[in-house]
């Protein structure tokens, strides 16, 4: 972590530690996707079924936050769950036996660049979805209950994503830490079980970001105030 | 980066503090969440389906505050 692996584009530092985790993710996300998806049955294949029960978990997400009106915005949440979930299980995977030239591999939520490009995406979907929905009327609710409460909701756009790229970050970084303590003080023994609760903070992590995320896409985009 | 030792020493006495003393509040929110959770999923067993991701967007909210223990001394750890 100290020493990443970088290189310039068109001026900016890329981090390539974090790309190559974060496009790994995005490969095994499509394909499986893909191989799930490939040729649909009433009586499913056995992908088929891991796939549908991964869309009943999206859809469980933004049923129990908006109910029908959920469906309008399952494909992003279900997108932005699958990502994290996938990002957050492939840093348990022994990556510190595969070589590069510097630094070492981590999960890809484990960056905050990664993890605040999630939440800006968030954060600018609930406000692009708010304005589809209920058009200017959207801005009225910076001004609910009264004006005097403007600065208020303003404090509250940068506080949402702001929260959840704080939230996903730490979270992981902190097992990240954990288990490389566990690694230098008890080999084979600490290690294998600081696995286990990793692997409940990662599922736990992508969860929370994405009930988090459709509860503020279904606030905002509520009609009934 | 030469550093002050009185601020060096300061910061690693403060840093682990910060998370220790930060975790008490969560570790307390959530311990009462969970038994409330717990408690009235075995009284009505048919709210479970309703009471789990109010659980779990609470979860989150309760265990950003024990994170922010972490933030201060993950800034702190640049200084020592």
């Amino acid at each position: 972590m100290d020493h990443p692996w970088i290189f310039y584009l068109l001026g900016q530092k890329v981090n390539l530690n974090t790309l190559i985790m974060a496009w790994a993710g995005m490969a095994v996300v499509l394909t499986l996707a893909w191989l799930s998806t490939r040729n649909l049955k009433v009586i499913p294949s056995k992908l088929q079924v891991v796939g549908e029960g991964f869309f009943d978990v999206c859809r469980g997400i933004t049923m129990a936050t908006a109910g029908k009106r959920g469906d309008g915005f399952l494909f992003f949440i279900g997108s932005l769950f699958l990502f994290i979930l996938t990002c957050n299980l492939m840093g348990q995977l022994p990556l510190k036996l595969i070589s590069i030239p510097q630094g070492e591999l981590i999960a890809a939520t484990g960056d905050i660049n990664t993890t605040s490009g999630l939440a800006l995406v968030s954060f600018f979907f609930y406000i692009c979805f708010g304005i589809k929905k209920k058009g200017l009327r959207y801005f009225q609710h910076y001004i609910t209950p009264n004006v005097f409460f403007l600065p208020l909701n303003l404090l509250e756009d940068v506080t949402r994503p702001g929260s959840l790229l704080i939230r996903l970050y730490f979270n992981i970084l902190v097992g990240e830490i954990l288990s490389g303590i566990a690694l230098k003080s008890a080999p084979y023994v600490l290690p294998s079980l600081v696995i286990f609760l990793e692997l409940f903070v990662a599922v736990v992590q992508a969860y929370i970001f994405a009930i988090l995320s459709s509860v503020y896409v279904s606030l905002l985009s509520d009609d009934h105030h | 980066m030469a550093l002050d030792p009185q601020v060096a020493a300061a910061a690693a006495l403060g840093g682990p503090l910060a998370v220790g003393l930060a975790a008490i509040g969560p570790a307390i929110g959530i311990g009462l969440m969970t038994a409330a959770y717990f408690n009235s999923v075995a009284r009505q067993p048919e709210v479970q389906g309703n009471l789990t991701p109010q659980y779990f967007i609470t979860l989150g909210v309760v265990e950003l505050l024990g994170l922010f223990g972490f933030v201060s001394f993950y800034l702190l750890f640049g200084k020592i």
